[in-house]
């Protein structure tokens, strides 16, 4: 709001202007913090003095003791744990440029798309609404072993390949993770980068046409710097996403082989709902908030030091 | 502004709305809800039988399904939540832990005693809390685990076809066949573990844990209630390692391939350990090249798995009203028939005798057999630990972790929860 100076009169109608939006905007805004509140904020809260007993999921006639440290001091020294974090980080690095990379190139080439651009960003788009579970059914089968598709692919083209299990060997069992993550979800990411691609001005490329730019260097000079404050974005939000990974690797792997593909999120499932120890889950979950609180707090300064 | 202001107020509305809907649905009065798992055919089973109740009684059974790989975390969610259903479906095997929790209460003076009168000893077993030895829940089938094996295979290498448990293969003579099949060409594992059900599920502490105590082995000690000593110990330690040599000689379907491969077209495997309900899956296109086989005997005496689902009245229901739909349920000669249809494993005498798969020595008497070998899932209220740490062992060894190591983890991770818990009085331990 524009505080010019003109009377007192208007400046007082202004400011109290000013305080009525303000405070319609928190009321529009209250149901929401009030559910966000109720259902996480607060259940989280509560399971804070919930990590230091060694309750159950079931009532039980033994009453829960309070144990201090020990949830806390065993998770840090399982190696199970630390495989899980192991994974998640080589996860979201694998899944970074991979996905947003992916996602910037679909949307570099629907942005230069006239007549099919709605119904191709349609297409483009239909992974990201299909529900997890039928993703993770159909790369199922393109993992297959001996004989998915991808298999038959390569043992096609290369006739010296041997059929590799994708999903059950350790060295491959998370790579295959991450694309059919990348796969799913880069819908997102190129929604964002085509929003972000429109906002460079066209003047831009015609002055580095003029100066005689290759393609590769209008790329690299004018799309890529104005892409910043979008590669803030994405990058931010892929890395919060990626660090939560659960729902293919319960469905595909349940973790294996061998804790390859275990993650914080599927760790603390299995402690909490299959072995039943909710003192242990709620232990490794605040744990897992406080990792990816210290993560976003790094990419925030990291990042916004590149903005500036 | 007024457009403001109602808008504002209807979007408060609506949120207030969904957050008290959220809550239960309320039953009528003279309504029971019921808690089940099961595949199409069974869930139509329940869907008409519910159906038939309610016409008959004027009874509503509200039906709430949940699928088989998370039914008993989402009951745990259920319980947590204060929300178990009236009648809840159960694993043979976790009855004493919703026993011991106070979940389920005994049901015997709810239900008709003829239905009780009907089921066999394994049967009635499965649904006995040991404590009191009262029972808390029923059911109408029970189950084994055994191995079939592709005929004509079978032939080739010029093994012994065993016509009784009696004479069920020796470890030595099993590990024999398994190496020969491997040398067929038209054989690419000579064993299937089915590990595509997910051998960290229910399915690896089920289709195994009886190997270990046919080796003198065990999960744990059912006096003493420790783990130390029996999951680790050495025999327990030699059934983990022929199952991790079998997986690195590549003799084993790996689990992305697929639970069909000793039936599809390509017959790429000459055998599956697995249980009764396979044969309905490979008859039709085996036929009389699928032959069942009794467990191999690794030295002390077959011992084979049983236990399967089964219905318990919660503590808040209706007893009298959840008793009468079960017993309504267990004895509609239609609902029994889909089970029968199944190739499921009966746990009622009078089902046992006129069975055409499980009476018929050219199908599935072995299996049948088999009652006399079964051992129980260990009776107690930390199962749930037990079978989560026992599953993930044997997953990792499968993958070929250290095995006395990982025995050694699993033994921690058990008798850690049993102190937890005081040994969980009464039990123990």
């Amino acid at each position: 709001m524009i505080r010019t100076i003109v009377g007192s009169d208007m400046e007082v109608r202004i400011k109290s202007y000013d305080m009525r939006e303000t405070v319609q905007e928190i009321l529009m805004l209250l149901p929401a913090i009030l559910l966000l509140a109720l259902f996480i904020i607060t259940p989280f809260v509560m399971s804070i003095p919930l990590s230091f007993t060694n309750e159950k999921l079931l009532p039980s006639p033994v009453p829960a003791k309070t144990i201090g440290l020990r949830n806390y001091l065993q998770i840090l020294t399982d190696k199970e744990f630390w495989k899980a974090l192991r994974n998640v980080f080589l996860f979201t690095i694998m899944v970074l440029p991979v996905q947003c990379g992916f996602a910037l190139l679909i949307a570099f080439f629907l942005n230069r798309q006239k007549i099919l651009k709605s119904p191709l960003r349609a297409i483009y788009f239909l992974p990201f609404v299909t529900p997890m579970v039928i993703v993770t059914v159909i790369w199922a089968s393109i993992y297959q072993y001996p004989t998915g598709i991808l298999n038959a692919l390569f043992t096609a083209v290369f006739r010296s390949f041997t059929p590799i299990n994708w999903l059950g060997e350790t060295r491959t069992a998370l790579t295959a993770i991450v694309f059919l993550s990348a796969w799913q979800a880069y819908g997102f990411q190129m929604v964002v980068y085509l929003a972000g691609l429109q906002d460079i001005p066209e003047e831009l490329y015609e002055a580095a046409s003029v100066d005689g730019a290759s393609g590769w260097r209008k790329f690299w000079n004018v799309t890529w710097p104005g892409l910043t404050n979008t590669n803030i974005l994405v990058i931010t939000v892929t890395t919060i996403q990626a660090l939560k990974l659960f729902t293919q690797v319960n469905i595909l792997t349940h973790g294996g082989p061998l804790g390859a593909t275990n993650t914080l999120v599927h760790y603390t499932y299995e402690a909490g709902f299959i072995a039943q120890k909710i003192g242990y889950a709620s232990a490794s979950s605040i744990l897992m908030f406080l990792l990816v609180l210290g993560v976003v707090l790094l990419q925030r300064f990291f990042l916004r030091r590149s903005e500036d | 502004m007024k457009k403001r202001i109602s808008v504002m107020f209807l979007v408060l509305l609506l949120s207030c709305t969904t957050a008290f809907t959220a809550g239960k649905g309320e039953l009528k009065e003279e309504a029971i809800s019921f808690m089940y798992q099961g595949i199409d055919i069974h869930q139509a089973a329940y869907k008409d039988v519910a159906e038939k109740f309610t016409a008959e009684t004027g009874i509503e059974v509200e039906l709430r399904y949940a699928p088989h790989d998370v039914y008993h975390e989402q009951l745990a969610g259920a319980i947590a939540g204060n929300d178990v259903a009236d009648i809840i479906q159960l694993d043979g095997p976790f009855l004493s832990n919703l026993a011991w929790s106070g979940v389920i209460v005994p049901l015997e003076e709810y239900i008709d005693p003829a239905i009780i009168a009907d089921m066999t000893a394994s049967n009635k077993a499965q649904c006995t809390y040991p404590i009191d030895g009262e029972m808390y829940a029923i059911g109408h089938i029970d189950s084994t685990v055994l191995l079939y094996a592709n005929k004509s295979y079978l032939k080739k290498i010029g093994a012994r076809i065993p016509k009784s448990v009696e004479e069920a293969w020796t470890i030595e003579e099993f590990e024999g066949y398994l190496a020969k099949l491997a040398e067929l060409p038209e054989v690419q594992y000579p064993l299937d573990i089915m590990r595509a059900y997910g051998v960290k599920s229910e399915w690896g502490t089920y289709g195994f844990y009886t190997a270990f105590l046919s080796n003198g082995g065990g999960i744990i000690d059912r006096k003493t209630w420790r783990a130390n000593g029996m999951l680790n110990s050495p025999e327990s330690v030699e059934v983990a390692e022929k199952f991790q040599t079998w997986a690195k000689n590549g003799w084993i379907v790996p689990a992305s391939a697929g639970a069909n491969l000793l039936f599809n077209e390509d017959r790429a495997a000459a055998m599956a350990w697995c249980g009764n309900w396979f044969w309905a899956q490979a008859y039709p296109t085996l036929g009389d090249d699928l032959v069942a086989v009794p467990l191999p005997d690794w030295g002390k005496g077959v011992k084979s798995p049983n236990a399967s689902w089964i219905f318990a009245i919660s503590k808040d229901a209706n007893k009298e009203l959840a008793g009468k739909f079960i017993s309504f349920m267990l004895t509609d000669k239609a609902f029994l028939d889909v089970w029968k249809s199944t190739g499921d494993y009966p746990g009622l005498k009078s089902w046992v005798s006129t069975d055409p798969l499980y009476g018929n020595p050219e199908k599935m008497l072995i299996a049948a057999q088999q009652a006399d070998t079964a051992i129980p899932r260990p009776p107690h209220p930390a199962y749930p630990t037990i079978t989560s740490a026992f599953m993930k062992a044997y997953a990792n060894i499968l993958d070929g972790a250290d095995v006395k190591a990982t025995l050694d983890a699993a033994v921690e991770e058990i008798d850690q929860d049993i102190d937890d818990h005081d040994g969980y009085p009464p039990f123990g331990g």
